[in-house]
Parts: structure tokens; C-alpha cells; sequence
């Protein structure tokens, strides 16, 4: 029956043998190759329980008093949208869980991306041919931040409403526009009535809607340009060696999918997030503390908090202080990782196609700038706890800002010189880990065969002549590599 | 058994990461604060009143034989000072302290209730004006308008969730106004005594702020969050975003990347 239905779409779409080219598609193994997939597949948890969410949530600001099943509020006056919320939470059944795995699915989302970023950028993936695909990466990200803070600001508490002010606040503080953006964004002055309802078409509309497409591009180029390798014994830039799609890439990824959907509903059992009950209705006049973004744009509340006060003139223009670390900073973090594979290409003059990823140590100078980056937006992020640090410690949070003033400055070229130094030293031991690195390679970083790993030169060249197979259909190709035939029941497909 | 040099660095290595990881524990633990106990002195004379006796031994060395105040201590007589800030700082183990610089900070009374009583009787026979220990009813009180009120007066500093917060003090001023302490462990008398006399850098909530439903709605208020409906799983210290992006990095994304690397290979890894 099955067949029937097969052959009978194949007669009319003739679809069988761009299906069986893709059953066959070869994907190679490594762990690594599968943190993007932890961000795709907490995507579609986050479609699932979103559309869930969607059936109950009313982006409505008007007012009227709770009488609803929390007793703590009854007789309060609140948003429709912070009602509804609270029934989501309190009486829809299955409700909390699912709001709760919805945000949980939306930090880990994000945050596999950036490790997926740093991925891509530690192992040199972003290289040509496949800068189309690092920019679109970016714009996911951006994106994915984008969209988490409009449904951080959806509930209308008091929490997300003072993440709105500061929202609103920034985008006043860009010169000549701000004021203008401001009122066209929330649609008036804030706290504008128009801000939830336009929050959450961008929520679960326009901005879904735009990383499904570019997702669809970034899979599509990924297919198109084949997946990168790491070099090994048998693995060259002319081929792709790891497993297919049908049956063993598939039930792996499979695995991932209900793996990533049982972790985030557990999480979302397990662990309260963003309880919209205690935190109360929003009200203009109050403010909520500790007030604190979700992790994603910590670095941005630290950088607010961090940046000195400093308010310049220019042609009878005020710059307002926040501008700076709200909008320039974020600005020039963006536009250098959209720069980076061709600041790259333009230092090294390497502008080659590349199918064979480096290693970190492979290019210590790009790990230590890597690391210095990381370290840089880190100390940020943590400083924006630096309220919450000053209450744990009994500190005074003026003095805490000032320290992180100065490690925010100190602490990033201290960590891309020490990541230099460790790079140079684990190239120059050879071995195969940092684990396994031997202490003494650290205080003689030259002292490449050093005698502990003599048969571990993994260099990109050591095995580029290798001949190359195409498919012959037995998934044993492997064997054909020549010599060293290390991949035994590997898969390998040709490059175009 | 015999060690090559690669497994000495090896052990090296991980008594490295043992001793690093110490010492973050270490700082971990840092809380700047001796819990040192209070030792009065033995040589004092007993008064025939209990009142006055432990006042003469443990508060007059700092707020004078007459309540009035001496360089080292305030007036415990003037201004709003009397029997609900006297309640006050003793009940919740403010006072007294083992030196003046030291400071105020809550822990267990030194003294059982019926000595506080006795306390607070002596020195109103000194003259003490301030409010009185107020009565409390928050079973009286309507929580919603509780609610209404905390968030409006108290959230911005002790936070929405009652678990404290900082105030932005330089560090030499009293420790005591670097923090608003969380509510968790204060009871109702207390609570309203605060906002009687306004501790520390606390602002007065008096009787031209609240009247008696206020007093209690607000109580009814802090004491449901003492203990709230904690739907949803394990509550995270109550502390938003920052312990809740420790889990999802932690916990969420640390469990897939735990799958990924037991699904994936490695490396040379078949």
C-alpha cells in the first residue's frame, strides 16, 4: 500500500530520486556538529508551546480589577495582558508548564546559538565558500535575541515593564532620532497602550516568520555547500566522510529532537521561571528589583551599568549617555561579527575555499581574539548581577561597579594572552588534547616533538593528497581511501 | 605501577583544578560579617528593676544612663525613638552590639521576650516618645491591597519578591545602608515597627502614609510572601533572570551538550 501511494507520487513529482540522493546525503561525525541542531530543535519547542501559549494570551492593555483564582491580587487593577497571563499560569491546565517551557526552550535556544557561534568561529568554518552562511547565522542571532525580549516584555508585569522603560529609554537616547523612534516604536509615549499588541505581532508573527525563512536558507546552504570536516586520516577537502542521512544521521538527529523536548519540558516542570504572580502587575510608577534582562542581553545591562557618565555636545546636539552602551555598542558588535569573515580574509589574504576546519591551536591568533571577545562580553554579563553580587557579599555596589570597570578593561587582553600562550604551547606539544597536554609544553612552547606524542601530526596536509570516492552504494567506500583506511563503515561522498 | 611523565602532568593538572577549585569555594563562602557573641560586662551593678539593669549593663555604655545619647550612640528617647524602635532593634538582634563601629545588622535577639518588655517599660520611665509597639492584625487586612501597596512602597528596595536588595551607598557609609534586607525571616510586629520609625535609611511610612487596614494589608502582604504559592517547580531563590540564566546555561544547555557529546564522536572516535 505504502509502495503504491510511493510510486504513485514518484510518477507525478518524479520526487524518488531527489529522495534517494538525500537518504544517501552524507553528514560527517563530530559532537560539535550538532550544538546548531540543539538551537533548531529548541526552535520548533518553542513554535509548539508557543502556538499553545497564543490560544490564551489577550496583548490587550486594558485595565479592569482581578477576581481571578490567585487571591493574593483580587481586587487589584491589571492589564488584560497580565490577566491573561496569570490564568495561563494558575488555570489553564498544563498551562504553567507550558509557559515555563516556552521561556526555558527560549534561553537555551539562544544560547546554543552563540555556542554554535563559537563553534563556527573557533574552527574557522565562517571561511569561504560559507560567509553567506555566517551572515545568516548573525541575523538568527540577532534575531533570536530580538524575539526573546519581546516576549520577556509580553506578560506585563512589573518585571517586563521596567525592561520596557529601559527599551524605551535607549531608543530615546539615539541623537536627532530618538525621539521620533521612541514614539513610532511604542506608539506614543511611554508606557503606550499600542506596546503589547504591536510586541506580540512582532513576537509570534514577523519575527517567527523571518527565522523560518533564513533557518530554511542556513539548511539549505548547509545542504548546498556540504558540511565542513575536521582533517583526519582519510578526510580531504575534496570529500565528505561521516555517516548518511538514512538510517543513521537521521536517527541520531531523531534522538537529539525528542532528547532537547524532554530536557526543556523538564525544565519547564522542574524549574520556576519569571513568576508573573509574585512579581505583580505593572504599574508606570514602580519599578521591580533586582531587574535583571533574560541572559541574552545581560551584556547589555552590564554595559549600561558600566559605562561611565559621560554626556557629549556635538552641533548643539546633546548624545545622551545611553546611546552609547545601548545602541553603539550592540551596533559595533553586530556589524564586526557580520565583518568577520572578510576582516579575516583581508589580514591572512587567504580568500581559498576551505572544507577542512582548523583547529583552535591551528590559528592561535584568531582563538586568542575569539577569547578575548568572549571574555570582554562576559565581565559585562556578569556585571549586570552586580546588584545582586553586592547583596551576596555585603559590598557596596558603587565600589563593585568600579572594580568591573577596570576588569572589563583588564580582564579581556589577560584572557587572549594566556589563550595565545596555551595555544602555542598545544600546537607546539603536538598533543592530540589539551587534556593531554604535558605542563612542561607551557614553559617551552617550541618544543614540538618533545618526545610525547611522535605519532600525533595531525596537520592538514599530512593527508590531502588521499584519494577520494564517490558513492558506490555499499556505505564501505572507505576502504578505497587508500593506506591508512581508518574509517572503516564511514560513509564518504564526493565535494562537486 | 610506574608513571611516565605524561601521567605526573596529568595528576599535575588535575591537583591544579582541585586547588582552583577550592579557592572559588573558598571566595564562595566569604561573608564578611564575625557573628562573634555578645559578652556584657560582669561588673555592673543589678538594679532591683530587670528593665533597668540590662539596659545599665548592655546600653547605656553607648546611649547614656539617661537614654540621651553619648558620642558613641544615638538618643534612644528623642524623635520617633521609643518603645516600637527599642521593639525594634532588639527583637530582631540589631541591638546590642559588641562595639559601636560595628554593624547593625538582624540576627537572634540577645534577650527573651519578656526581658525585651522589660526593656522597653524601663526606658519609657526614662521618657521615650516615640510611637508604641503597634498591635497587628494581618488576618484584618486585605491582600490585594497589600499587594498594591508593597510593590508601590517597598518592592523598588526590599524587592518584588521580598528577598532584599542593594541601595546604591558609597562604602563608607554604616553597612546598614548598603543593603535593604529580604523579609523572609521577619514577623509582623517587626514589619510594622519599620515602617513606624523608619530604620536606617528606610523612609517613615507613618500615620500620614497608612492607616490601620494599610498596616495590616501590607503584613498580610510580606507574610504571603514569606511563604508564596510557589507553583512551577523549585523556586530559585525568587531572584529572576540571573539564577534562572545560570540554570538554562547550566542545567538546560549542559544537559543537551552532554547529549550531543554522548549521541557524537569525537576526533579519531569510530
Amino acid at each position: 500500500m505504502l509502495k503504491k501511494v510511493a510510486r504513485w507520487i514518484d510518477n507525478r513529482l518524479g520526487t524518488s530520486a531527489f529522495t534517494q540522493d538525500a537518504l544517501n546525503k552524507v553528514f560527517p561525525d563530530h559532537w560539535s556538529f550538532m550544538v546548531g541542531e540543539i538551537a533548531l530543535y529548541a526552535f520548533v519547542v518553542l513554535i509548539v508551546t508557543g502556538i499553545f501559549l497564543s490560544f490564551f494570551f489577550d496583548a490587550s492593555t486594558s485595565q479592569s480589577v482581578y477576581d481571578g483564582s490567585y487571591a493574593p491580587l483580587v481586587g487589584v487593577e491589571v492589564s488584560d495582558a497580565y490577566k491573561s497571563t496569570l490564568e495561563i499560569s494558575l488555570d489553564v491546565r498544563a498551562g504553567l508548564v507550558m509557559r515555563q517551557t516556552h521561556h526555558w526552550a527560549a534561553l537555551v535556544f539562544v544560547a546554543a546559538i552563540v555556542v554554535h557561534l563559537c563553534r563556527i568561529f573557533f574552527t574557522g568554518a565562517f571561511r569561504s565558500p560559507r560567509e553567506l552562511n555566517w551572515i545568516i547565522g548573525i541575523t538568527l542571532l540577532i534575531l533570536a535575541i530580538f524575539n526573546g525580549f519581546t516576549g520577556y516584555s509580553l506578560p506585563d508585569d512589573l518585571l517586563s515593564g521596567t525592561g520596557l522603560r529601559i527599551a524605551y529609554s535607549i531608543a530615546l537616547s539615539v541623537p536627532l532620532l530618538g525621539t521620533w523612534m521612541g514614539f513610532l516604536i511604542f506608539g506614543g509615549e511611554f508606557p503606550a497602550d499600542q506596546i503589547i499588541s504591536r510586541l506580540l505581532v512582532t513576537h509570534i508573527m514577523i519575527v517567527p516568520a523571518l527565522i523560518i525563512g533564513l533557518l530554511t536558507a542556513h539548511l539549505a546552504l548547509l545542504w548546498r555547500q556540504k558540511h565542513t570536516q575536521f582533517p583526519e586520516p582519510g578526510r580531504t577537502e575534496h570529500n565528505v566522510v561521516g555517516s548518511k542521512l538514512w538510517p543513521t544521521y537521521a536517527a541520531k538527529s531523531l534522538g537529539l529532537f525528542f532528547g532537547v523536548f524532554a530536557i526543556l519540558v523538564l525544565m519547564g516542570g522542574l524549574f520556576q521561571i519569571n513568576p508573573i504572580w509574585l512579581y505583580g502587575p505593572f504599574e508606570p510608577q514602580q519599578v521591580s528589583s533586582p531587574a535583571q534582562p533574560d541572559w541574552y542581553l545581560g551584556w547589555v545591562d552590564g554595559a549600561l551599568r558600566l559605562f561611565p557618565a559621560v554626556e557629549l555636545r556635538a552641533f548643539g546636539f546633546e548624545i545622551p549617555n545611553p546611546f552609547y552602551p545601548g545602541v553603539l555598542l550592540p551596533g559595533v558588535t553586530f556589524l564586526a561579527l557580520y565583518a568577520w569573515p572578510f576582516l579575516e580574509q583581508a589580514f591572512t589574504h587567504d580568500r581559498e575555499p576551505h572544507n577542512l576546519l582548523d583547529r583552535p591551536r591551528d590559528r592561535p591568533m584568531r582563538t586568542a581574539l575569539g577569547a578575548t571577545t568572549l571574555a570582554f562580553y562576559t565581565v559585562m554579563f556578569i556585571a549586570s548581577s552586580s546588584d545582586l553580587i553586592a547583596k551576596w557579599f555585603t559590598v557596596s555596589v558603587l565600589d563593585l561597579v568600579r572594580v568591573f570597570q577596570v576588569l572589563v578593561i583588564l580582564i579581556p587582553p589577560a584572557v587572549g594572552w594566556a589563550t595565545y600562550r596555551l595555544m602555542k604551547a598545544l600546537a607546539g606539544s603536538g598533543a592530540p588534547r589539551l587534556t593531554e597536554m604535558p605542563l612542561s609544553a607551557l614553559t617551552h612552547p617550541n618544543g614540538r616533538g618533545n618526545g610525547a606524542f611522535p605519532h600525533q601530526e595531525r596537520g592538514r596536509d599530512a593527508h590531502a593528497g588521499g584519494a577520494t570516492a564517490g558513492d558506490d552504494g555499499d556505505g564501505r567506500s572507505a576502504a578505497r581511501t587508500g593506506g591508512d583506511g581508518a574509517l572503516p563503515a564511514q560513509r564518504i561522498d564526493d565535494r562537486e | 605501577m610506574t608513571f611516565t611523565r605524561r601521567d605526573r602532568d596529568r595528576r599535575l593538572t588535575v591537583r591544579l583544578l582541585v586547588v582552583a577549585t577550592g579557592l572559588v569555594l573558598a571566595g564562595c563562602s566569604y561573608r564578611g560579617t564575625s557573628t562573634e557573641l555578645y559578652q556584657p560586662s560582669p561588673t555592673l551593678a543589678v538594679a532591683d528593676d530587670r528593665g533597668e539593669t540590662i539596659y545599665r549593663r548592655d546600653c547605656a555604655w553607648c546611649h547614656g544612663s539617661e537614654g540621651g545619647g553619648t558620642a558613641r550612640g544615638p538618643s534612644v528617647i528623642e524623635g520617633l525613638n521609643g518603645p516600637a524602635s527599642i521593639d525594634f532593634y532588639v527583637s530582631t538582634g540589631r541591638m546590642p552590639l559588641n562595639d559601636p563601629s560595628e554593624p547593625a545588622e538582624p540576627s537572634g535577639p540577645s534577650y527573651t521576650p519578656s526581658e525585651i518588655r522589660d526593656i522597653v517599660r524601663y526606658t519609657t520611665t526614662l521618657g521615650a516618645a516615640g510611637p508604641e509597639i503597634p498591635e497587628v492584625h494581618p488576618e484584618e487586612g486585605a491582600i490585594g491591597l497589600g499587594a498594591e501597596l508593597y510593590q508601590e512602597n517597598c518592592a523598588a528596595c526590599h524587592s518584588t519578591t521580598a528577598v532584599g536588595g542593594v541601595l546604591a551607598a558609597e562604602s563608607d557609609a554604616l553597612a546598614r545602608s548598603r543593603i535593604a534586607p529580604g523579609l523572609q525571616e521577619v514577623g509582623s510586629r517587626q514589619i510594622t515597627e519599620a515602617m513606624l520609625i523608619g530604620p536606617g535609611t528606610m523612609p517613615v511610612f507613618g500615620a500620614e502614609s497608612f492607616d490601620e487596614e494599610d498596616y495590616n494589608s501590607i503584613v498580610a502582604y510580606v507574610e504571603y510572601l514569606q511563604d508564596p504559592d510557589d507553583n512551577g517547580g523549585a523556586p530559585l531563590g525568587h531572584t529572576g533572570p540571573v539564577t534562572e540564566g545560570a540554570v538554562g546555561w547550566i542545567v538546560g544547555l549542559g544537559a543537551t551538550l552532554f547529549l550531543i557529546r554522548w549521541i557524537g564522536t569525537r576526533v579519531g572516535e569510530e
